[in-house]
């Protein structure tokens, strides 16, 4: 197999005036091609960094991550920009949607980026929003109009329909009832049997059990929990002293 | 990110926030609309003035001379017509002042000699009768053509039946017939004007043989300005006296200066407009940094979706380009507008001049539009930057 994400000795310091913030502490991960990984930890623990960092989004403050074998601090600017349009698919905790446009524009806004042909935008959108569940009739509407668990399921499709390699997703059914989140996971079983990786953050043991692997993290180091449905995998944390250089 | 979709995305934005564009454009629509209205009241002006004067009266050359006691005659037209062939034809005119009277009123003006050629040669038509030929100037005969002027002045309305009227003018009050009405209202030259032969004047009313004002036309293609040059210096030779005392203008070298004049007042009144051009782009600058700060979360997620710095930058700019234009959109129409409001309150100000059309040249409608993106450039940059440089993490938890 081969890996898609290889994160040695990870620190983020958040330098503030108030004074610095140690989020990661010497993170460790290595995450292949088809796996399906869930992250649980307290709030303030360091997984929304972790995540941006993952998503090329963020650059550590020490350590190395190679994304698909490739060192990214060697990315220029641009280059992570199109690593992100076409390999990365980002669910946010706050969804972010555009509140003014339709439902369509926004699962659309990452084609924009892609070399994707317009005529072939509408069809992808429409696609993804199915595999969603969100019905037909509210495509139209703003996002603005939407219940929260409705813009959560047009935040994960947007973050689908670029195709990308890897799906993080920061709590993406947390706003969703039971039956709507178990659609929602589906599709994550779904697109991890169709080879796409999946970093998934979530409060809930539940939603973590459909996960290949759970880690956890506290105060910014990382943790097996426990080993999910695909047994017999490697348990290697925590991760502690890194190459603290 | 493809230019349909900046458009797209430019439109879409600039179309949710309706009043806020349109409150912001309003400096550039007044600069622009300010700037226009007075380019084609100029450009109207111009043109009604060029047409007044026909086409070839570009090529007239203008002639008089003041030497005492040698006023200009038919043999200095003479000499001149052979000295410069380049002239196609020259013609005369000279003027005394009499009385011109019907059996109830009269009315004193001066009247006119010309040459038989003299309105084909200065482009007059008729309204009505004819105009003096050759012929009459050979059998000086009492023909008098009339400006609408003369026939208010003698008949009370400028529409009055005044041809074949018979008239009285002069010491001894000898009768003319009128047998040709002058086209053409208060603006034009000819209204207050009243014409007989050369020959009939000289011999009726001034009792000398001298001109006033010879007129020549340059045959086309010469250079009419140079060629008044060198018929003033051959004239101040001919008449043995200083170039002072002869004038020669070519109607070029009047519309030249005329435009000289114009292009001034036309800067003046640009430098104005341009102080409100840069207040607009202040607006425009003002709110784009508004919309960048507004839209921080938005252009946090565009870069994380895989944006471009260059996207974000070109999105921004595309929208205060935008605005821009849509603001001399709306200049250019209200400025056009405005010319034709003002051109029509010269004609109520001033009642019995026609007024004039104003003219909109689609070289300026250009450069007002040229101008406008390039506002749009300039102060939308700074805006764009500040939007392409934030950084994604921060603007996607931006509050
Ligand atoms: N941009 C930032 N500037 C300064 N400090 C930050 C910044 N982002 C995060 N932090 C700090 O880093 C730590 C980890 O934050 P992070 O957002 O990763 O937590 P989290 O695990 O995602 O929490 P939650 O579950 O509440 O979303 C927190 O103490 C937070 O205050
Ligand atoms: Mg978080």
């Amino acid at each position: 197999m081969t890996v898609v994400l290889d994160v040695n000795g990870l620190h983020r310091i958040y330098r503030t005036k108030a004074g610095d913030t140690h989020a990661l502490r010497g993170v460790s991960l290595t995450v292949e091609q088809g796996e399906f990984v869930a992250i649980m930890g307290p709030s303030g623990s360091g997984k929304s960094t972790l995540m941006n960092i993952l998503g090329c989004l963020d650059k550590p403050t020490h350590g190395s991550y190679r994304f698909e074998g490739a060192d990214i601090a060697d990315y220029s600017e641009d280059e992570l920009a199109d690593l992100r349009a076409t390999r990365i698919g980002f669910v946010f905790q706050s969804f972010n949607l555009l509140p003014r446009a339709t439902v369509l524009r926004n699962v659309m806004l990452p084609l924009v980026y892609t070399l994707c042909p317009r005529p072939e935008r509408e069809q992808r959108a429409r696609f993804a929003l199915h595999c969603v569940g969100l019905e037909e009739r509210f495509f139209e509407h703003r996002s603005n109009e939407l219940s929260g668990g409705q813009m959560q399921r047009v935040a994960i499709a947007r973050a689908l329909v670029n195709n990308p390699a890897l799906i993080l997703a920061d709590e993406p059914t947390g706003n969703l009832d039971t039956r709507t989140g178990e659609l929602v996971l589906e599709t994550f079983t779904r697109l991890k049997e169709t080879g796409r990786t999946i970093v998934l953050i979530t409060h809930e043991p539940d939603v973590a059990a459909h996960a290949d692997r759970v880690l956890s993290i506290r105060d910014g180091l990382l943790y097996t929990a426990s080993t999910g449905g695909k047994a017999g995998h490697t348990a290697n944390m925590p991760f502690r002293e890194g190459d603290m250089p | 990110m493809g230019i349909r979709d900046l458009i797209q995305e430019t439109l879409f934005s600039l179309s949710s926030n309706k009043v806020r564009s349109f409150l912001t454009t309003l400096g550039i629509v007044i600069g622009i609309a300010s700037v226009i209205a007075m380019t084609s009241l100029i450009g109207g002006m111009q043109k009604s003035f060029i047409d007044e004067m026909g086409l070839s009266q570009a090529r007239m050359v203008q002639v008089s001379a003041y030497v005492p006691d040698r006023p200009l005659a038919k043999k200095d037209a003479d000499a001149l017509a052979t000295a410069f062939p380049e002239y196609e034809d020259i013609a005369a005119t000279a003027y005394g002042f009499a009385t011109i009277s019907t059996d109830k009123t009269s009315y004193e003006t001066s009247v006119w000699g010309v040459t038989g050629n003299y309105f084909s040669l200065a482009v007059v038509k008729a309204e009505s009768g004819r105009l003096l030929e050759e012929d009459d100037d050979r059998r000086l005969t009492r023909a008098l053509v009339v400006g609408k002027g003369i026939v208010r002045e003698l008949f009370g309305d400028e529409d009055a039946p005044a041809l074949g009227t018979t008239v009285r003018i002069g010491p001894n009050a000898e009768s003319y017939l009128i047998v040709g009405v002058i086209e053409g209202n208060g603006t034009s030259s000819h209204y207050y004007n009243a014409y007989m032969p050369m020959g009939t004047l000289q011999s009726r009313i001034t009792g000398t043989e001298s001109y006033d004002t010879i007129l020549a036309l340059a045959r086309e293609g010469t250079d009419a300005t140079e060629l008044a040059v060198r018929t003033k210096e051959f004239l101040a030779q001919w008449l043995k006296t200083s170039e002072d005392n002869v004038f020669a203008y070519s109607m070029q070298e009047i519309i030249n200066q005329m435009n000289v004049v114009m292009a001034g007042f036309s800067l003046m009144l640009t430098s104005i407009a341009s102080i409100s051009l840069f207040v607009g782009g202040i607006g425009i600058m003002n709110m784009m940094l508004t919309t960048v700060t507004e839209r921080t979360r938005e252009i946090g997620l565009r870069k994380s979706l895989g944006a471009h710095t260059s996207d974000i930058t070109r999105q921004f700019l595309a929208e205060s380009i935008a605005l821009c234009l849509i603001g001399g959109f709306f200049g250019i129409v209200m400025g056009y507008a405005a010319s034709w409001g003002l051109a029509g309150l010269v004609t109520v100000v001033q009642p019995g001049t026609s007024g004039f059309s104003p003219v909109l040249g689609i070289e300026s409608v250009a450069i007002a539009a040229g101008v406008c993106a390039l506002i749009g450039i300039v102060f939308g940059f700074y805006p764009a930057r500040r939007a392409a440089r934030l950084d994604p993490v921060e603007s996607l938890r931006y509050q």
